[in-house]
């Protein structure tokens, strides 16, 4: 999976209109970020990458780059 | 089957909690949470009252003068002391002999309960036990706090727990106390005392909460549920030497749809196998699962000679699973 197709399946799980989601964005400026899609997140990370995501970690991301360091840069094509 | 539960009358609905927070997306919720409405203990009506309720109804079925031990699981009692297992057994008239006691565990307890009447039987320290569950959660969360309010109803459940209803097997139990402030009521014990107006703050999306109410951190829950309960699962399937496959149905904890989805998924459960009941009461910690249990058997969705597993998670952080076989 590259990091794009990531983030397309990201906005999908999330009902993000794609157009406005980039890798540098913000998640916070989302009007779709809160409690129950960063539950999304966490349920999208678990069963793509099999890392399991904490609260700690949710609070620190800053942009979606952010979880694909956490994730680790290794696991995108 | 010897189970019987209480609801509460009063009734809140989706329809009257977005009246009160304008804008709520509630049928979003609703398709996601799967909690549609919840009851709600009056004003007056404490978990001790639930409990005798719950009793009361299951008494009308067994005969009482058996009862030789009494288990209330409840985080809500009527006092810091005495135990209210204790008034309790005034309250149903049961005999002076009975043994008697709390247990303080939410969505865990009545796993933990099923251990202990288990252990009472095979120590032969009781032979017909009371095991009653009881919760008012909704008197510990802060009024503005939507999230909690749409997510947990109140209800109490009482079991009789003798070898007739079903046989309970083997356990498997676990507790992380490093999450312990991740679901919390800060004040109110001796660590803390409870304030007048403790200091209102919001958390999640837009709750409000305070220290002398309940928190949550619902994406901690769901990080140690999503990591602990698949594994759980497939111990407690282990050490009762079955497969999942020999399973015939799952209760695990009605936390809430969303979450008992993606359980689901990773335990390679099918639907048909899998239950989700808490549309009508939401969550009602240690009570959602007698309830799926008394509602499976009516349905007949289990019967005599049915496996079940039953699976309990949340508050301290603690866990347990079991199965018992429908008798």
């Amino acid at each position: 999976m590259t990091k794009n197709d990531f983030l397309l399946l990201f906005a999908e799980r999330l009902q993000i209109v794609k157009n406005d989601l980039t890798i540098q964005t913000n998640l916070k400026s989302l009007e779709e970020w809160d409690s129950w899609n960063s539950l999304e997140l966490m349920t999208l990370v678990d069963e793509t990458f099999q890392v399991t995501l904490t609260s700690n970690d949710l609070q620190s991301f800053v942009t979606f780059e952010d979880i694909i360091k956490k994730i680790g840069e290794q696991k995108f094509d | 089957m010897n189970l019987e539960y209480y609801l509460p009358k009063s009734i809140l609905t989706n329809i009257d909690l977005a009246q009160e927070f304008p804008g709520w997306d509630y049928l979003g919720f609703e398709k996601k949470v799967g909690i549609i409405e919840r009851h709600i203990a009056g004003e007056g009506e404490t978990a001790l009252d639930m409990a005798e309720k719950a009793s009361l109804m299951l008494l009308e079925k067994v005969d009482k003068t058996k009862i030789d031990f009494i288990i209330l699981c409840t985080q809500s009692p009527d006092y810091i002391l005495p135990t209210s297992a204790c008034i309790l057994q005034d309250r149903l008239n049961l005999s002076t002999s009975c043994g008697a006691l709390d247990i303080n565990l939410g969505c865990s307890g009545y796993i933990y309960g099923l251990a202990l009447a288990k252990s009472l039987l095979a120590g032969r320290i009781a032979s017909n036990i009371l095991l009653v569950v009881s919760e008012t959660y909704s008197k510990h969360i802060h009024p503005k706090d939507k999230g909690n309010r749409a997510i947990f109803g109140d209800a109490a459940a009482a079991t009789l727990i003798n070898g007739e209803s079903f046989s309970i097997g083997e356990f498997v139990l676990g507790t992380d106390g490093k999450g312990s402030q991740e679901l919390i009521i800060k004040n109110g014990g001796q660590r803390n005392k409870p304030l007048d107006r403790a200091n209102e703050y919001e958390y999640g999306s837009g709750n409000i909460t305070s220290d002398d109410n309940l928190y949550m951190n619902g994406p901690a829950i769901y990080s140690f549920t999503i990591n602990t309960i698949p594994s759980l699962v497939l111990e407690t399937a282990k050490k009762n030497q079955l497969t999942l496959d020999d399973i015939d149905f799952f209760i695990f904890h009605q936390a809430n749809e969303y979450m008992l989805n993606y359980l689901r998924t990773k335990n390679q459960i099918p639907h048909e196998k899998f239950c989700i009941d808490l549309a009508r009461t939401g969550n009602t910690v240690s009570a959602t699962i007698p309830m799926a249990l008394k509602n499976a058997f009516t349905n007949k969705i289990i019967k005599s000679g049915s496996k079940i597993m039953l699976v309990g998670f949340g508050v301290g952080l603690s866990w347990g699973a079991t199965i018992i076989t429908l008798k």
